[in-house]
């Protein structure tokens, strides 16, 4: 089953009193995530890459579900992608999606990026070794993997209530962390 | 004892031999080649890029977000690894092609806007984690030419017959290697249960079905053959010992007629291989008519009917090495190996042979005289003339486990994937241009011409039109981007474009088959040759240039209906050189003809047969009357031999009994194959083993053993 980034974004929110301090785990997380449904998280990214001149340090709104995710780039820049089950539109380019769909490495990281937010960990175990240290969850590539070698590593740290502080990805060209600020959450739709 | 040792050490000796030369050709069908050098030599250059080959192809449109993950996680469980339709070439590679693009969707591409748009894109990609891998392929192909390309022309390639839109999402995924049932198991029955929502198709399902049926047949058909043939030895002779002999004699000409193969061969043809299975029904008989030979008056008959029955079935063997397929070539040669291992082995047990005794059996048994036997040679002559003549077809199909499942699947892909299916497709000599050659055929209405390439090639003034917008346009475009993308922030070192030149009709499809997951055209010494598809029931007779046929199903299903056909003509010959053989050594026209009798009586039945049922003779059938000359025959020259003695009659009845429940067994089979060689070996033993056994010759005394 689908866990959601939601509640644990949501929970950042409760009183610092009420967060129990202990090391996250996969039982743990499942318990929280499955009960969360479609959310809208802010977050400020900073990207090092070979292509940048600089490091890229952008805010990003994202809204998720379990059918689409939408990633809105507010500054520096506005654009604004979806990834869905056919892969990637660019806002106003109707030719992507079929591009990157012809591409299963591609398609393969379309389905990490929607897997990492719904924190999926039977579709996430199917490509990584998760570990995890503290508030630290870790994500090696399994050899194998299609992902091999286009992600080096993800790092996902919690909040002692659950949240989702922040997450780091690595790649052989790029170094991406984003930090999460405000969430906003819907209720879970009945079943 | 010592026998046994001895016996023991050259099973050894044979096993150590037959696994230095023993190299297995799976594939059943390699061996066959086109008599054609021409046709063999197209056929390899076309199927040396297979898109099915260890692939499989699933339809996910239908599914929802979460049946799509989770059948991602069976496969990927299954070991299945996601791949690609078209290996997508690099843009470079793709450049050549850049003329045959027109010169309006060239403009539209490179003008103002969709180059923003396109630096738009590349920073929405960039924007998000991991982007920077499709920022590296942007580098390659900064203006997006290959990915126009490519698009233009893998849906033109996607499209099936008529236009017919392929699946909006097909994935293709990658076999595991080495292919383990299991593993497919999982994947299939994952697919199965999902019903009309997925459509699948691959090489591997078919073969685990196969694989199912044969496992379920083998043991259920080698347990029950088993447990009878233990019953029937132990009645007929109170004794184990024949069984043991037949069990250890059966390995050891088993691999005796593989080491024959080795020998001469490379590698030994799976079909060849099935065919060493069938050795302990000849078994059977050597041993049964080898043993309690008893001295005195009878010896004499008893040798005689030997030296009929072994050197008959030595003869249809023989006769086999004149065949041109390298199969039955093979087959003739473990034959050959085969009973000379097993002969060779019962000589070790000579003494032990002797003491064997068989209980006898009396029955009631018809006379008929010269007179008799006359007419129903003449009748049954008669029979085999004025019967219709079946068809004589032999397919692929005919080869596989059919299952319902996998029926609707193929049919759901050949309708979708039209062209990339590779069915119906021909190989063309080139008459004038390869354009010409193409509308000849169209225009003759045979060809399916909606997906080929040559409908999207342009002429060379059109090509030029091309490559003069791009001379104009490419460096503005290129500086347009750069500074776009540096404007973003990206600071990206894209590729160099180098200027195409115009390719005529043959450059570009000898291209395209470097890229594309078909090929399109062949050089064969000089002479060329276009690949079209044809429509479905297209007139081919009705082509203006003789078409060669490319496809596997067609290719091979030829083949093995020429091969079923070289296989009667064989066995004609085989029974030729056998009434001879007989006639010389039995010195008596009809006992010659009581030999013979029941084999046109079987082989009338099977007409009859085949006239009820509808069924065409296939290779199989041919293979299995070869198993009914070589057994069946053996009843009643034994029988004349030995002018019916009751210890030959006991022999006989057990051996067709033994064969009955060797063969007869597979009527319960589920594998085709097996099933039509159980029922026609079934047939001809049993009314072959009813005239040995129910129907005495009288003969004058100079007709007499």
């Amino acid at each position: 089953m689908s866990l959601r980034l939601l509640a644990l974004v949501a929970l950042m929110c409760l009183p610092a009193a009420s967060r129990a301090e202990t090391a996250v785990s996969a039982e743990s997380l499942k318990a929280h995530f499955t009960k969360l449904g479609p959310f809208t998280a802010e977050a400020e990214q900073v990207k090092t890459a070979r292509f940048l001149a600089r490091p890229l340090k952008s805010k990003i709104k994202m809204r998720y579900s379990l059918e689409r995710i939408e990633w809105e780039t507010v500054s520096p820049i506005r654009s604004s992608v979806v990834i869905d089950k056919d892969g990637l539109h660019v806002q106003g380019n109707a030719g992507a999606a079929q591009a990157t769909k012809q591409d299963p490495r591609a398609m393969a990281l379309l389905r990490f990026i929607r897997n990492i937010f719904a924190l999926d960990f039977a579709a996430l175990e199917q490509d990584f070794t998760l570990t995890f240290e503290g508030k630290v969850m870790k994500a090696a590539p399994k050899d194998g993997s299609t992902l091999k070698g286009m992600l080096g590593a993800i790092e996902m740290r919690f909040a002692d209530s659950l949240d989702l502080e922040s997450l780091q990805i690595t790649t052989p060209d790029e170094t991406t962390k984003l930090t999460f600020g405000k969430l906003v959450s819907e209720a879970k739709p009945a079943p | 004892m010592k026998r046994w040792l001895l016996a023991g050490l050259l099973t050894g000796a044979l096993f150590l031999a037959v696994r230095e030369r023993f190299v297995l050709e799976d594939d059943p069908v390699r061996s066959l080649r086109s008599r054609d050098p021409k046709a063999a030599k197209l056929f390899d250059a076309y199927q040396e890029r297979s898109l099915f080959k260890e692939k499989i192809f699933v339809d996910f449109s239908k599914l929802s977000e979460k049946e799509a993950a989770d059948l991602e996680g069976v496969l990927k469980q299954a070991r299945y690894t996601p791949t690609t339709i078209f290996p997508r070439p690099a843009p470079e590679a793709l450049a050549p092609l850049l003329p045959l693009l027109p010169v309006e969707a060239l403009q539209a591409h490179l003008s103002d806007e969709a180059l923003e748009k396109r630096a738009q894109e590349a920073l929405s990609f960039a924007m998000l984690p991991g982007g920077s891998g499709y920022l590296a392929q942007l580098e390659k192909d900064p203006l997006g030419l290959g990915t126009l390309l490519f698009t233009h022309f893998a849906t033109s390639l996607l499209a099936g017959d008529n236009g017919a839109e392929a699946p909006a999402d097909l994935r293709v995924y990658q076999s595991p290697s080495p292919l383990k049932y299991d593993e497919v198991e999982v994947a299939y029955n994952a697919l199965l249960a999902l019903g009309d929502k997925v459509h699948f198709i691959g090489g591997d399902f078919y073969s685990y079905e196969n694989y199912k049926a044969v496992y379920r047949d083998v043991f259920v058909c080698s347990t029950l053959s088993l447990i009878l043939n233990l019953a029937l030895f132990f009645i007929f002779t109170r004794r184990w010992t024949p069984l043991a002999l037949l069990f250890v004699g059966s390995i050891i000409s088993y691999l005796a007629g593989l080491l024959a193969v080795g020998l001469v061969y490379e590698r030994i043809f799976s079909l060849a291989l099935a065919f060493t299975s069938t050795f302990v029904g000849f078994n059977n008989e050597y041993l049964v008519h080898l043993s309690g030979i008893e001295e005195g008056e009878r010896k004499q008959h008893s040798i005689l009917a030997i030296w009929s029955a072994i050197g008959t079935t030595l003869l249809g063997f023989l006769v086999l090495l004149l065949g041109h397929s390298v199969i039955i070539r093979q087959m003739s040669l473990a034959s050959l190996g085969g009973m000379v291992g097993f002969l060779g082995f019962l000589f070790l047990f000579k003494k032990p042979l002797g003491e064997i005794r068989f209980r006898t059996f009396d029955w009631p048994k018809a006379t008929v005289g010269r007179r008799g036997l006359a007419l129903l040679g003449a009748a049954s002559l008669l029979l085999l003339f004025v019967l219709p003549r079946p068809t004589i077809s032999t397919s692929i199909e005919d080869f596989r486990f059919q299952s319902p499942a996998l029926e609707a699947q193929a049919k759901y892909f050949t309708e979708k994937l039209g062209q990339l299916s590779l069915d119906r497709v021909y190989a063309a000599p080139i008459s004038g241009t390869p354009h010409q050659t193409f509308q000849a055929l169209e225009s003759a209405g045979v060809l399916s011409a909606h997906g080929h390439p040559l409908r999207w090639f342009r002429s060379t003034a059109e090509q030029q039109k091309s490559i003069d917008f791009l001379k104009e346009r490419l460096g503005a475009a290129s500086a347009k981007m750069q500074s776009s993308l540096e404007e973003a922030g990206l600071a990206l070192a894209p590729a160099a474009i180098s200027l195409p030149a115009t390719l005529d009709e043959w450059g570009f499809l000898t291209t395209l088959n470097a890229l594309s997951p078909a090929k399109w055209a062949q050089d064969l010494d000089g002479e060329r040759f276009l690949f079209v598809p044809a429509k479905a029931d297209a007139p081919v007779e009705r082509s203006p240039v003789a078409l060669l046929p490319m496809s596997p199903q067609f290719y091979f299903d030829t083949l093995l209906t020429d091969l079923s056909r070289e296989l009667g003509w064989l066995f004609l010959l085989g029974m030729a050189a056998m009434t001879v053989y007989l006639a010389w050594l039995q010195k008596s026209f009809f006992k010659v003809l009581y030999v013979f009798l029941p084999l046109a009586l079987s082989a009338a039945a099977f007409l009859v047969i085949v006239r009820t049922t509808g069924v065409g003779l296939n290779i199989i059938h041919f293979v299995a009357f070869a198993l009914v000359i070589g057994l069946a025959t053996d009843y009643t020259s034994v029988a004349v031999s030995t002018d019916h003695h009751d210890v030959e009659m006991s022999k006989i009845l057990l051996t067709s009994l033994s064969t009955l429940a060797t063969f007869g067994i597979l009527l319960v089979a589920r594998h085709p194959v097996l099933k039509d060689l159980g029922v026609t070996v079934t047939a001809g033993c049993v009314i072959t083993a009813l005239l040995a056994l129910f129907v005495k010759p009288v003969l004058p005394a100079k007709d007499k053993p």
